[in-house]
């Protein structure tokens, strides 16, 4: 017994962020099967203790400056809304804990490291890819369930991480269906592909290269533009001067970005159609490319044509925020903090002296275990935490008369 | 060729960018011996101020079609005029005080200004970007393959302007002898009957107005504004500045323009992903060989 609980306390003792954790953690040690310390290595096991009269705390890592707000502060609001409609969970106020993480991996790991020292239970996040690639290390060592609404490349889910979940599409998915619609439904062979170095659209862009030629599609040239920059000028000459010329520029990456790049696309005469992914699927990337977004395509994940429960949080997300229209990334944030919300809810029991208890290995498996008919369709998680596709397909739109229309 | 051609025009126009931002720098260390790292913010906000100006302009009346010229000679003279502002309200409440403290100081408050800055417009937009009104014919000029846009011949031509207007204020003003003088010596200056502050104050001012104006016309060129926007060509122009000698002002207007043509070239000999690459390794060298850089004077005394 003495043995197992020393393990235990080794097992937790990087894990765990504060003395009086590691302490609980220990003194549950004996009922905590040694099993699953075992199995799960160094990082597994562990309890949470809430305090009566505390609250449970759940982090939100997303991006709240710099150019990529524009996606953040709505995955941070719709996270919000979501803890706020839940209100309690066995008598404990929920409250969220928002971190600015930057879209960036110094900037996610600050945020785990703030995260972990406010005790939060889980986390939303991190917003971008490269960020939650770079942070992932932080939250396994405390084994705490994190669960990202965007980040999207496929190396997110390569980590082998236990804890790590999303409710966003691996790029495998999309990036290969992008291709498909490319070649098949809008017969393009010929395509230059630009994307702005980040881990997403880096990676979205190699899936789609890949799936293009294998499908017979030709992939004239490969770009790059710099994050924060408003000139693309010389990447739109090469684009301009290709021989032959492409008919079609396919973009990875985000709203900023993209919206300047269509417009000098289309300001120097390229007359190739132009393709987008779920970095830009938002009305906002329309606005901001002023007109010059008209025809251009959009692909996101799959989608569900059944939109009864997205309607519903819909109606929510517009009203609370008095916004037009429900944010990218919104849906699939409200699905990811329920998925946080209804484990916690499944595995936290009240202790004799009133106070909170989670196992966090019982946390984790409750999120696995997920069966979700959400707003962003129906989520079940595989070995690594992606999606299983279930009877969806990729959603694509065209901008028409200045609006994303879906056409599939 | 044609291809070269479009590129050394690109790269003209970034340059030309770089080259006014660069001169804010250049100025202000030259007096002060202090980066303001908060230029590249004074730009942002003159981008921010032509927007604002332009659709004011659009919605409230037709003087957009009717006289395209004068509303955006208002909309850089109102960028210069807000960028000035700032830029007196920074010296005063974030460089002055801390004018003696070691020169680590200042840096750092500028840091933070730039800092409070870019969180203040972020707040003001919701980090969302705003997009131009068209001013500018979208049609361009074309010599075959190339393409030149009305905004980027301007964007050119101004520059140039710019430069000219502020080498003739510096060497033939009693303001620009001033200047001179504090660069050369402050103590002396002040000894000579000059108003230090006061002349510190003109050159922030100059170097603002530069910023601004380069912000809305840059603001047309790329027609977008967004909080970010000043960061990258502020550490461009700064690169620009150390590159052609900080405290010159041909200097600055060389490292402008050879920056913005290098980068835009090397998108052609290494692709777009190398081209800061580039462009920092060519900062290297210089600074290997030519230290005090291009038209910079060497320092001798002070080193």
């Amino acid at each position: 017994m003495v043995a197992i609980v020393a393990t235990m306390a080794l097992a937790c003792g990087g894990g765990t962020s504060s003395k009086d954790k590691t302490a609980t953690a220990a003194a549950k040690g004996g009922k905590t099967p040694a099993a699953t310390a075992g199995t799960t290595a160094a990082t597994g096991g562990g309890t949470i203790t809430i305090k009566k009269g505390d609250k449970i705390k759940i982090g939100i890592s997303t991006t709240l400056s710099t150019d990529n707000a524009q996606l953040g502060i709505p995955i941070r609001d719709a996270a919000l809304l979501t803890i706020k409609q839940k209100g309690q969970i066995k008598g404990f106020d929920v409250e969220g804990d928002p971190q600015d993480d930057l879209c960036s991996g110094p900037g996610s790991v600050t945020a785990a490291q703030k995260l972990v020292a406010d005790k939060v239970v889980a986390v939303l996040g991190a917003m971008c890819s490269g960020g939650t690639v770079a942070a992932l290390d932080t939250y396994s060592k405390e084994n705490m369930l994190v669960v990202s609404s965007s980040s999207t490349a496929v190396s997110v889910t390569q980590q082998g991480k236990k804890n790590f979940f999303r409710t966003a599409w691996n790029d495998a998915t999309q990036g290969g269906e992008m291709a498909k619609y490319a070649l098949t439904k809008l017969n393009k062979k010929n395509a230059a592909l630009v994307n702005d170095q980040s881990v997403y659209g880096k990676g979205l862009m190699d899936v789609f290269k890949k799936s293009f030629a294998d499908g017979g599609g030709k992939v004239a040239d490969e770009e790059v533009v710099t994050v924060g920059e408003k000139d693309f000028g010389p990447v739109v000459t090469k684009i301009k001067n290709l021989s032959p010329a492409p008919d079609l520029v396919v973009f990875g990456g985000f709203i900023a970005e993209g919206a300047v790049l269509v417009r000098q696309l289309k300001e120097a005469g390229v007359t190739a159609t132009f393709m987008g992914a779920d970095g830009v699927a938002d009305q906002k990337f329309v606005d901001q490319a002023g007109g010059a977004a008209e025809g251009a395509y959009v692909s996101r994940g799959p989608t569900p044509l059944d939109t009864t429960v997205y309607d519903k949080f819909a109606a929510l997300y517009k009203a609370a925020y008095n916004r037009q229209q429900v944010d990218q990334f919104a849906d699939y944030t409200y699905d990811a903090v329920n998925i946080i919300l209804s484990a916690i809810e499944q595995v936290a029991t009240v202790d004799a002296s009133g106070n909170l208890v989670i196992d966090k290995d019982k946390l984790i498996a409750a999120a696995r275990a997920t069966k979700l008919d959400g707003a962003a369709g129906h989520i079940e998680f595989n070995a690594v935490g992606d999606r299983t596709v279930v009877g969806v397909v990729n959603r694509i739109d065209q901008v028409t008369n200045g609006k994303l229309t879906r056409l599939q | 060729m044609q291809e070269w051609i479009q590129l050394l025009i690109d790269g003209v126009t970034i340059g030309g960018v770089y080259a006014v931002i660069a001169l804010g720098y250049t100025l202000v260390y030259g007096v002060l011996r202090m980066i303001n790292f908060a230029h590249g913010e004074l730009f942002m906000m003159g981008a921010f101020t032509g927007y604002y100006t332009l659709t004011g302009f659009e919605n409230h009346s037709n003087l957009n079609d009717s006289v395209p010229v004068l509303t955006i000679a208002i909309a850089i003279a109102m960028g210069m005029v807000v960028a000035v502002t700032l830029a007196l309200v920074m010296e005063r409440i974030a460089y002055r005080p801390l004018r003696r403290a070691p020169r680590l100081a200042p840096l750092i408050s500028a840091i933070g200004v730039s800092i409070f800055l870019r969180n203040v417009m972020l707040r003001v937009t919701h980090a969302q970007g705003r997009v131009y009104p068209r001013v500018f014919p979208r049609t361009a000029v074309e010599l075959g393959e190339i393409r030149l846009l009305y905004v980027q011949i301007f964007l050119v031509v101004l520059s140039v302007v710019f430069l000219a207007l502020l080498y003739l204020f510096i060497q033939r003003t009693k303001a620009g002898v001033a200047i001179r003088a504090v660069a050369e010596d402050r103590d002396t200056a002040a000894l000579m009957g000059i108003n230090v502050d006061r002349t510190i104050m003109t050159t922030f001012a100059a170097g603002a107005a530069l910023a601004g104006a380069a912000g809305v016309v840059y603001g047309m060129f790329v027609t977008t504004a967004t909080s970010g926007m000043g960061f990258i060509p502020g550490i461009k122009a700064f690169t620009a500045a150390v590159l052609g000698g900080i405290g010159s002002v041909p200097g600055a207007m060389a490292g402008g323009y050879f920056l913005g043509i290098s980068e835009s070239l090397s998108t052609k000999f290494f692709g777009a992903e190398y081209k800061d690459v580039v462009a920092f390794v060519l900062l290297v060298l210089v600074l290997i060989f030519r230290p005090w850089g291009i038209f910079g004077k060497r320092e001798d005394k002070r080193a």
